[in-house]
């Protein structure tokens, strides 16, 4: 095997937004940073598509509070050392973006516009100016910033294996996804900033992610928080962005009775504006109980309201134009919605500093675990701005002190082999793995109302399919070759998933077990975390340390919601 | 030396290609305008393509082409009236492309051959109701596709109403025995004398308990007949379908052949079961069933071509069949219309001129210069060399 | 193999579909019924004889068959095969028949004879035209093939031959492919008739450049080779090709020197002067440039301009050609051009009996495949020529397979031969017109094809031996079209080395043959041959003499001595 190879001192392994900030911070203390992307180069991962909106401690803002209630909205669950550290560092990066030339919006008044979360008090989000080019705007400012840095930049690789010298990471090894030209990466450090992935649900392009659980497992490293996934909720046949706006302006899931079914039944003192996960629960029991589909309707929004919520530009507008070509009119029609699971929220685990216990390897945004399953809106853009810069300033430290690591071309031909051998063959094709994938997810009592019966059947599914389809794939091109690697990585990550639900006997933010339908009081708070043992995913419960935790959790952002248990049953069978 | 081929000049007659003995030149048959066969034909068979390919030779290709569209031409040769013949350019000169025994030839070289199983790429399965020619011909292009495909059939032998059917309708037996065993070798499973009973209630749950994803209903004519359960139908009771995908008013089940349409030869029934086919694929794949399907025909003739020599139809030898040197003989008679020559090896063009004398169109240049190399050659030649 | 190859079986296997194989073809088929053509040009080009005038050598009613053959032993300088050449003249007039009972149309003067032309200032030997002017090939094509057609002859064209595969010694057939697809081709025949011309060096003239002929065939299949030390020499306007100057130089043309001396007239050949047969003006034009007094010009200053008037082109890639030169600013009639000598095509051959079988049993030569020319030109012989041995042969090659049981044929033998060949099919490596080039290289020097010498023929030799042991082996074909290329190019060094290897056998000069060091005949032995044949991988020459005491003319004079190159 003629492999590319190349030499650095710290490999950044995804070009997100994660990626960019600890490339910069990296690029202080040694000569060579080196990020690769298996997308385009400089896409820039989700950051570049999201709204660019931020959760930010402003100076006349208490940490605490915030703290406070971010526990309280994870019912408890929260590692309250790094939700610090985010929240401290928060203002700094946001000043750091703005001194790239970043704008966030301001009101006539010249004070930045806050919006508050989920009915909390004090977690708010700073937003960014224009409206719709927030994410579009970081990238190119925090692109602009790498310039003059010792940064250099590749897309469309795949990199399917770290490389070891013993307990210490020496590089990678990859493929070029377009061309199939092998690529070995040797590396005095290396830092994971790939997200932890998803099921490609069709929504927008983050569909693309398929993380870092095969990378991660194998390197040594361990996963924490599995259990927690991001579902979300979306009209059946199509894409629409917006639902957090429209939802206080007067939009309203209503079931088939035309009833406000969360006001009325389970969300007493939110009602439906309140985290997609409570809402979707709610909508599962309603259509279990013969009152679907859910529709969302818009009819009580105010007519001086509509042109505010009327796409007005980009993808939306189009997406807008062609169903009403198509005969759906969002606004006059009753949608019906439904829930999809989109993306994990688990990740690896790390120390403050990004380091993990295998040395060299680091990870940092996404790819690390902070929300535990409800969602924190800009929560996303802070922590990849911070936990990047953190942990850029800490892998840099960290290479600029060591010597490069042996790297073994042996050990590296032999990782890529396993993958390259693909190549050309005719086998099982990705999608199908994919869609196999979002299958055994979907059912109600695997994704969203958990139980043992449901859990264990999908892994028994799972099973079948890693010994039968999987030996059975090929790769008939580059192309193909990094999807099937992205397929099988979300049919770990779906083990990952549920080995984690299983595990997490008790329910708690957004993980809900129709068989343990409330809070485990009788063991303390844990983590469920998730390590390689002999080829196995081996699980094991870990406390969390609250006696270094400033905020003891008393109050919990569950107990708002009420699920009769009786409903809640019928998923038992 | 050759110089240039005005692309728009060029009517793609390959009247270069076909004399040119230093063999300069190649034809691309690539064009978003059909030929006139291609537009005649039911199954939209690229002849324009298949006979630029026998003009080189390249019979397996050619025959690849033709399987594109046509998965049985042994039988089409047999079955199909060939309404490709009568719009031919070719016609105007002197008579028009024997297309049929083209096809049959290709047919022959088709049913000789051993194929091996198709590699699966796909989980999912599909079942395919109707060993006639519609369902063979859906069950043909999924399992070429990697599908698992069972196919089931009342009757105990493949071929519908080409084994069953009038006299006149009828194959022959060997050539679809053949057919059936080679996809049954390339994976797909015959449940043979298992009539599937579509007017029962529950006959589309039954087959999704049994894992299947999609259905290919393609039973022959259903008028008169008790309705398929749960599919929309015509007035005349046939099965409602759109025309470009097959697609039923229920997502996952196609229909094909005479059970969607009042009328259909075996060559329209082969046409929709591909059709069928092609759109399972798409949304299995979860695109819209006509993905890639919507294909606009503007076909071309050719017009200035009454200078080109007149060469006499070859007629086939037994069942129609053109024995090797007849087919590649007859497509050498095509004229490749909406196709354009290029330059493809211009190395050993010897300036004789008589591509541009011979082109009907103008359309070729050649410098009267010769190349370059035996004027330095022969600069030494008088000298003397060292 | 990498496709499954086509196995074809024809009674007789005829390679070359020009005027020769078809005539092959006609005749084979009164005692066969599958006789197949194959070509590796595109199917049914007809190979020459199409691009030809159609100009047929014919001796008409009332004249004297010796008569001709004195000239033309004049001509050849005592070298002529005369048992054959006069049953060839003496065949000639009812293959003259048949092309007319085709419905071919000869030219007639105004009083209903034929219209011959004379050539080379030779009495005796006239060439008759065909009519309408300049379509006399394509018509004969045509007319051949409808013949062929009728008799159910099986054609492919684009098909390259790169084999004969033998049963112990006699032929069983032969293997190729597909030139455009690489599709392996088998073909079991019970004779096999090589009807490919001898080949040539792919000089800019016409399309007769496709020729790479039957050398390596012929040498592999263990049969021998005639007069390889002759070659067709041209001389042609440099930067263009230009037909037509036997007609112009009757008419006043003159090649001048550069101090504007007729030096053919002048120096070289008093008697004629320039209107001689063009190898002897290719002399005195080598003989001019290196004395210092080139470039050579062709003069047409002294024609009258009525004579111009009906001499512009009219027709055809002629008038294109013309009417292209004049946008470049170049009118050939009023302007100087420099011309250059070209060499064309070799004109040795497979040695044959008088019906055109070889030493191997079952193969057959015809044609300008067969040795007939001696260097010196003969307008409308080769027409003549092809169309009588081809009779002959295929009635022979016919009959031979008729009497013979299918021979057997080794498949797996045959698909061993062609793979050697198809194993450089999709590689990269040194491309076939490189190789083109490099031999032309060794073979335009004059001192090795004009005014030849030992020195310059040694050197020649060890430059083609450099080429077929650096180059050959570091050839391959990205596709099919330049493996057939890289073959003709493989080819065309063999033809190159017998040409080499023949031409330091003959020690003397003679016809179309001149050596610096040896320049005059040898008139120490009788007039001999060069038989050319390959032994253990390698070229072997001999001499066989010609069987005078059979032969009804004993040479007496030589047109070489018109000449004096001092």
């Amino acid at each position: 095997m003629q492999a590319i190879t190349f030499k650095t001192d710290v490999l950044i392994i995804g070009g997100g937004f994660a990626g960019l900030w600890a490339a910069r911070q990296a690029s202080t203390h040694v000569k060579d940073v080196l990020i690769v992307d298996k997308g385009p180069r400089d896409w820039a991962g989700l950051g570049g598509m999201s709204g660019g909106d931020m959760i930010t401690l402003h100076e006349d803002q208490d940490i605490h509070e915030w703290l406070d209630e971010v526990v309280f909205f994870n019912d408890g669950l929260c590692d309250q050392l790094m939700m610090l550290d985010t929240l401290r560092d928060s203002l700094p990066r946001f000043h750091d973006y703005e001194a790239m030339g970043h704008t966030f919006s301001r009101d006539s008044r010249g004070r930045y516009v806050r919006i508050p979360q989920r009915g909390l008090a004090h977690v708010s989000l700073t937003t960014s100016s224009p409206t719709g080019k927030g994410g579009i705007n970081m990238r190119a400012a925090l692109l602009r910033s790498l310039e003059g840095c010792s940064v250099r930049r590749m897309g469309n690789i795949m990199i399917t294996a770290i490389t070891r010298n013993g307990n210490r990471v020496s590089g990678a090894v990859g493929f070029f996804n377009r061309s199939g030209e092998p690529v070995f990466i040797s590396a005095k450090a290396v830092l994971i900033t790939t997200g932890t992935g998803g099921w490609k649900a069709s929504y927008l392009q983050n569909s693309m992610a398929s993380g870092c659980v095969e990378l991660a497992l194998e390197a040594g490293a361990r996963l924490r928080n599995f259990e927690f996934i991001d579902n979300w909720n979306v009209p059946k046949l199509f894409a629409w962005e917006g639902q957090t706006v429209l939802l206080p302006l007067g939009g309203r899931f209503i079931n088939n009775r035309n009833e406000e079914f969360m006001a009325e039944r389970y969300s007493p003192v939110l009602g439906s504006k309140t985290d997609t996960q409570y809402n979707i629960r709610g909508m599962v029991l309603e259509v279990k109980a013969g009152r679907g589909p859910i529709v969302f309707d818009t009819s009580r929004i105010p007519a001086e309201c509509m042109e505010e919520v009327t796409p007005a530009a980009g993808w939306m507008k189009l997406n807008n134009e062609k169903l009403k070509k198509l005969g759906v009119d969002f606004f006059k029609d009753k949608i019906e919605w439904m829930p999809q699971p989109i993306a994990s929220e688990g990740g690896i685990a790390t120390e403050l500093d990004g380091s993990t216990e295998v040395e060299g390897l680091f990870a940092a945004g996404t790819a690390q675990s902070l929300p535990t399953g409800v969602y924190f809106g800009g929560l996303s853009i802070c922590h990849c701005a911070t936990s990047g810069h953190k942990t850029g300033d800490a892998i840099g430290r960290y290479a600029a002190n060591c010597e490069t690591p042996f790297f073994d071309k042996e050990q590296a031909q032999m990782l890529l082999q396993r993958e390259l051998c693909r190549l050309g063959r005719t086998g099982i094709a990705p999608k199908d793995i994919v869609r196999v994938t979002q299958e055994l997810m979907a059912p109600v009592d695997v994704c969203i109302m958990k139980s043992a019966g449901g859990l264990q059947r999908a892994l028994q599914r799972l099973e079948e399919v890693k010994h039968e389809a999987l030996p059975r794939m090929g790769a008939e091109d580059p192309h193909y070759l990094c999807k099937m690697v992205e397929a099988r990585g979300m049919l770990m990550l779906t083990e990952a998933y549920l080995r984690a639900s299983l595990e997490r006997t008790e329910s708690r933010a957004g993980h809900f077990r129709a068989d343990y339908p409330q809070r485990d009081e009788t063991s303390p708070l844990y983590w469920v975390e998730i390590r390689r043992n002999h080829g196995e995913m081996e699980l094991v419960r870990v406390p969390l340390p609250l006696d270094s935790y400033p905020v003891k959790p008393y109050r919990y952002y569950m107990d708002q919601f009420t699920f009769p248990i009786e409903e809640v049953r019928k998923f038992l069978h | 030396m050759i110089s240039s081929i005005n692309e728009e000049a060029c009517i793609g007659c390959g009247a270069c290609v076909k004399t040119c003995a230093l063999d300069v030149f190649r034809l691309d048959t690539h064009s978003d305008k059909t030929a006139p066969c291609m537009a005649a034909c039911p199954a939209r068979n690229d002849f324009r393509e298949i006979n630029a390919l026998l003009q080189q030779s390249r019979l397996d290709e050619a025959l690849d082409c033709l399987k594109r569209t046509m998965p049985f031409p042994a039988l089409a040769g047999e079955v199909c009236s060939h309404p490709c013949e009568k719009p031919c350019s070719r016609h105007r000169l002197d008579s028009s492309v024997n297309i049929r025994g083209i096809e049959a030839f290709l047919g022959k070289r088709d049913v000789a051959r051993s194929l091996r199983p198709v590699p699966r790429r796909h989980v999912f399965k599909v079942a395919v109701i109707g060993a006639g020619a519609a369902g063979l011909s859906a069950a043909w292009y999924l399992t070429e596709a990697g599908y698992p495909v069972t196919i089931f059939e009342a009757e105990a032998q493949a071929g519908g109403r080409m084994r069953y059917g009038a006299p006149e309708e009828r194959a022959d037996p060997a050539v679809l025995d053949a057919y059936a065993s080679q996809l049954q070798s390339m994976g797909a499973q015959f449940r043979y004398s298992c009539p599937l009973q579509p007017w029962r209630e529950h006959w589309l749950e039954e087959l999704e308990d049994l894992g299947f994803r999609a259905v290919v209903l393609a039973v022959g004519d259903v008028r008169g007949k008790k309705p398929p359960h749960g599919l929309a139908c015509t007035a005349s009771g046939s099965v409602r379908v759109h025309p470009l995908t097959c697609q039923t008013s229920v997502r996952t089940v196609f229909a094909a052949g005479h059970a969607a349409s009042d009328t259909s030869s075996p060559v329209q029934a082969m046409a929709a079961g591909r059709k069928a086919a092609l759109a399972i694929g798409n949304i299995l794949q979860g695109a819209n069933p006509d993905m890639g399907m919507n294909v606009r025909l503007h076909a071309v003739e050719q017009k200035d071509i009454s200078s080109l020599e007149k060469l006499e139809r070859r007629e086939g030898g037994e069942k129609g069949v053109l024995p090797l040197e007849d087919a590649l003989e007859e497509a050498v008679r095509c004229l490749t219309c909406g196709s354009k020559a290029r330059i493809a090896y211009p190395d050993d063009c010897m300036t004789c001129f008589a591509c541009e004398v011979r082109c009907p169109a103008g359309a070729i240049d050649v410098d009267p210069f010769k190349e370059f190399h035996p004027r330095h050659l022969d600069r030494r030649f008088i000298g003397g060399a060292k | 193999m990498n496709d499954n190859p086509i196995v074809l079986s024809t009674d007789v296997l005829i390679i070359g579909g020009g005027s020769a194989g078809m005539w092959t073809a006609m005749t084979a088929r009164r005692h066969v019924d599958d006789v197949l053509i194959v070509d590796k040009g595109p199917l049914d080009w007809g190979g020459l004889c199409s691009m030809s005038d159609g100009n047929f050598i014919v001796p008409h009613e009332g004249e004297n068959l010796m008569e001709w053959l004195e000239d033309i032993v004049y001509y050849y300088d005592g070298l002529c095969d005369q048992k054959e050449t006069l049953a060839t003249l003496a065949k000639a007039r009812d293959r003259f028949r048949d092309y007319e009972a085709m419905g071919h149309t000869f030219a007639r003067n105004p009083d209903g004879s034929y219209h011959t032309a004379p050539q080379r200032g030779l009495p005796h030997i006239k060439a008759t035209t065909s009519a309408p002017l300049g379509k006399g090939g394509q018509n004969m094509r045509k007319e051949l093939l409808t013949a062929l057609k009728a008799l159910n002859v099986r054609r492919m064209g684009n098909v390259m031959i790169t084999r004969i595969i033998k049963d112990g010694d006699a032929v069983s057939g032969a293997v190729g492919f597909f030139t455009r697809s690489g599709l392996p081709l088998l073909i079991r025949a019970r004779a096999v008739v090589l009807a490919t011309g001898i080949g040539g060096w792919k000089t800019s003239y016409h399309q007769n450049s496709i020729s790479s002929g039957c050398v390596e065939l012929a040498l592999t299949a263990g049969a021998r080779l005639r007069s390889m030390e002759f070659a067709g020499i041209w001389n042609t306007p440099e930067l263009f090709a230009w037909t037509g100057q036997s007609v112009l130089l009757p008419l006043g043309a003159r090649f001048l020197n550069s101090a504007g001396e007729d030096f053919m007239l002048n120096r070289y050949s008093p008697i004629i002067g320039s209107k001689t047969d063009t190898l002897y003006n290719v002399r005195a034009m080598v003989l001019e440039t290196r004395a210092g007094r080139g470039p050579i010009t062709f003069d047409v200053s002294r024609i009258p301009p009525e004579g111009i008037a009906g001499r512009r082109p009219e027709a055809g890639w002629v008038k294109l050609n013309d009417t292209k030169l004049k946008a470049h600013g170049i009118d050939f009639f009023t302007d100087t051009q420099v011309w250059i000598p070209q060499i064309q095509t070799s004109q040795g051959g497979v040695q044959t009996d008088s019906e055109g079988a070889t030493c191997v049993p079952g193969l057959y030569a015809v044609g300008t495949a067969q040795s007939h020319l001696v260097g010196v030109y003969f307008g409308g012989f080769s027409l003549c020529q092809a169309a009588t041995s081809g009779h002959d042969t295929g009635l022979a090659a016919g009959a031979y397979a008729a009497s013979k049981p299918l021979p057997s044929f080794d498949l797996a033998f045959a698909e061993h031969c062609l793979d050697q060949e198809l194993a450089h099919l999709g590689k990269t490596g040194i491309m076939p017109k490189d190789m083109d080039i490099s031999v032309l290289e060794v073979v335009t020097a004059s001192d090795v094809s004009i005014i030849k010498s030992a020195v310059a023929l040694n050197r020649a030799l060890s430059q083609i031996t450099d080429i077929r042991a650096d180059l050959i082996p570091a050839m391959a074909a990205p596709d099919a079209h330049y493996l057939g290329k890289m073959i003709e190019a493989r080819g065309m060094a063999t033809l190159t080395e017998a040409f080499i290897r023949a031409s330091l056998t003959r020690t003397e000069s003679r016809a179309g043959h001149f050596r610096e060091d040896y320049p005059d005949r040898d008139e120490s032995t009788p007039p001999y041959w060069v038989v050319l044949s390959m032994e253990d991988g390698k070229m072997k020459t001999h001499k066989e003499y010609l069987p005078m005491e059979e032969y009804p003319i004993k040479p007496s004079r030589f047109y070489m001595d018109q000449f004096n190159w001092a």
